[in-house]
């Protein structure tokens, strides 16, 4: 099989891996919000439960908790469509790094701010989303950026069960026409095709927006 | 319940701590309605904290404080969604040595923001209110103007304007000039003194600068390690005082 | 659903056993990680055009794809071009050089976090480039890196049940091979759950604590 003929199955490949990453980081931003802001809560049982979210899902490896899901739900009388399996398994994982984003910034904020809009009598939610969040924003945005590369990176491991994404697409074709070289170079190019810009980006956006750089590196 | 003869705050053997160490140890004060009362001392005399304490924004271990009869309650935890704002907290306004303005907001911006969210004013009443009290400390033209584009003189003025939307009783001014340099301190005081004369508001500052308070202020308090060593009419402080820590500070202030 | 506590116990030596395999190959994978960062670090700096693009490039290239897919090609391809290396060490090979793209990064960071003045006082002093390394920086550039090491290698330990696609037996293949003969899957993999806690979890908080010293 020539070049040009592996070339659609891989970008249909393609197609799911980007689905995926985009759900997934849909759910990862929601989720990375709340729990954030639960870790800032007044209330220690809540500040507590979203520590402990925090500490396992980082604790364990994203193939961990998808084979988890994928496997040991099913005995709990819930079956998910792999697709639903992947976004949920990798996007509470995400959500986990994405709240120590949320969390920090809103740290970084100077405690001035907040002493001022008290100061003014604002009560502690309006002074989080006047005053403090719109500050926190941009500084989000790089971290963010990163976590989406290392997010569709991730996306790699539904292969593993059964998403018939860019790297099942490669083994499938493997298996198919014999060329591993040809096939995992063509698959590593193109995730490289994706992930590329967005770092770009990432790196744009550190440099234009001060850079925010803390422990909270997902590897 | 507050009337003439209530002191507008009080603080009865308040102390405070931070970690090991004292920063108020059972001070006491009243403060009479419409007074204007100077509060100088060295650093980390405990000055400021009496500010922060009115204000609710730090916690204090005993003693009481009133505000117009009102007690304080102090905040219960750290974190900052614990806090509410003290009973009668709308009636004291307070202005900080490093201004505190909302770099994400126009001047305009920074003064109508406690107005339409607090107060409830809607915008457009919040807005024309912000621009009448942004014209009354001198800034007049420059109410789309961001903080980072004024000068420190002229965030200072916004940040008073800010304070003063609130229509407070009580105004606390932390320290307010000596994030200054030099040239732009008179435009702040300025704004100050204009504001003791024409209005009867209780007034408390803690400065450095003691002209500026020997001229405006009543009652001057000398403040050292967490107590009150002085309390007397700046006439009779500044010239004639009474303790020698107090003669000592005024000397080492009055020779640089 | 049931858990079998009598069962998790009789299980757990396989998956301990796997888990010394997991702790071999990070340790390994993380070592050669650490060489091959260094070099790449210092290639970014090369005076000669050539050796620092050819860095950049490879950084930028194993940072922006998959570990599974860079796994998969070491792991088939190598052996097309004549060099069979057992699962084991195409792993660590496959840690280390991904990881060596990010420890790049930490290396470059910590370097450029030496105020410039110390090498200015080093040339001052005729110092040789090698001893100004030695000596002067990377003494100064290592310890505020140690903490963001420490959160690279808990990484690579997260990493490691990927080596079981290449039939590498560590923890997870362990889980994976019990649950496949025995059909019982709550077990393995919630005993694989806590093992991974159980490691990883004392570890972030050394690293963070060592963290909070180093900057206070």
């Amino acid at each position: 099989m020539t070049l040009p003929a592996l070339l659609p199955l891989l970008l249909r490949g393609a197609l799911v891996t980007l689905e995926v990453t985009a759900l997934a980081a849909v759910l990862a931003l929601g989720m990375g919000f709340a729990v954030g802001l639960l870790r800032l809560a007044p209330s220690r049982l809540l500040r507590g439960l979203a520590t402990a979210y925090v500490e396992i899902l980082r604790g364990t490896s994203a193939l961990v908790q998808l084979f988890y899901l994928f496997y040991i739900l099913p005995l709990f009388g819930l079956t998910l469509p792999p697709l639903a399996t992947a976004v949920i398994g990798l996007g509470l994982n995400a959500s986990a790094y994405a709240s120590e984003v949320v969390r920090t910034t809103i740290g970084t904020v100077e405690r001035r701010q907040w002493e001022a809009a008290l100061a003014l009598d604002m009560p502690p939610w309006l002074a989080l989303h006047r005053i403090v969040l719109p500050q926190a924003l941009p500084l989000m945005m790089p971290p963010f950026a990163n976590q989406l590369v290392e997010l569709l990176k991730a996306t790699a491991l539904v292969s593993l069960i059964t998403l018939t994404d860019l790297t099942f697409a490669g083994s499938q074709l493997v298996t198919a026409t014999g060329q591993k070289g040809l096939v995992w170079s063509l698959v590593l190019a193109l995730y490289f095709v994706m992930a590329f810009p967005l770092s770009r980006l990432s790196r744009r956006l550190e440099r234009r927006l001060g850079g925010f750089r803390g422990a909270v590196t997902q590897p | 319940m507050a009337d003439a003869r209530t002191p507008i705050l009080r603080l009865a053997n308040v102390e405070k701590r931070y970690g090991d160490t004292l920063i108020l140890d059972r001070l006491s004060l009243e403060v009479p309605a419409g007074q204007r009362l100077a509060i100088i001392g060295p650093s980390g005399s405990g000055k400021s904290t009496i500010l922060r304490l009115i204000k609710g924004l730090e916690p204090f271990q005993a003693g009481a404080i009133e505000v117009a009869g009102e007690p304080l309650r102090p905040p219960r935890s750290a974190s900052w969604f614990a806090r509410r704002p003290a009973a009668r907290s709308h009636m004291v306004g307070m202005v900080f040595q490093h201004f505190n303005l909302f770099p994400h907001m126009t001047a305009l911006g920074n003064v109508a923001e406690a107005l339409a969210r607090v107060l409830g004013l809607t915008r457009r009443d919040a807005e024309a209110r912000a621009r009448d009290l942004l014209a009354q400390v001198g800034l007049g033209g420059k109410e789309a103007s961001y903080p980072r584009e004024l000068s420190g003189g002229q965030q200072q003025r916004v940040a008073i304007a800010r304070a003063l939307a609130m229509r407070p009783q009580v105004m606390l001014f932390d320290e307010v000039t000596s994030a200054l340099d030099p040239e732009l301190v008179g435009e702040v005081l300025g704004v100050i003194r204009t504001l003791s004369r024409e209005s009867g508001m209780t007034m408390l500052l803690v400065t450095h600068e003691m002209g500026f308070a020997r001229e405006i202020a009543d009652r001057v308090l000398f403040m050292e390690k967490g107590r009150i060593v002085e309390d007397a009419a700046p006439s009779q402080l500044f010239t004639a005082p009474q303790s020698e820590r107090t003669r000592a500070f005024l000397r080492a202030v009055l020779e640089r | 659903m049931s858990f079998d506590f009598a069962f998790a116990w009789e299980i757990l030596p396989d998956l301990l056993r796997g888990a010394a395999v997991t702790l071999e190959v990070m340790a390994a994978g993380f070592l050669l990680a650490l060489a091959g960062g260094l070099a790449l670090a210092l290639g970014r700096r090369s005076p000669q055009t050539v050796t620092r693009l050819a860095c950049a490039a490879f950084i930028e290239f194993m940072r922006n794809t998959p570990l599974l897919v860079q796994l998969y090609f070491l792991f088939f391809v190598l052996p097309l071009g004549g060099i069979t290396l057992p699962p084991i060490t195409t792993g660590i090979l496959a840690l280390g050089l991904n990881y060596s793209a990010f420890l790049s990064e930490v290396y470059r960071s910590g370097i450029e976090s030496v105020p410039r003045g110390q090498w200015e006082a080093a040339r001052a002093l005729d110092l040789p480039a090698r001893d100004t390394w030695r000596r002067i920086v990377l003494p100064q550039a290592i310890p505020p890196m140690l903490p963001v090491l420490g959160n690279y290698l808990i990484g690579m330990f997260k990493d490691t049940p990927l080596l079981a696609v290449i039939t590498v037996p560590e923890m997870m293949q362990a889980a994976k091979g019990v649950a496949g003969m025995t059909y019982r899957y709550n077990e393995p993999y919630t005993l694989l759950a806590a093992l991974f806690l159980a490691l990883s979890l004392p570890a972030s908080l050394l690293f963070r604590t060592l963290e909070t010293r180093l900057r206070g």
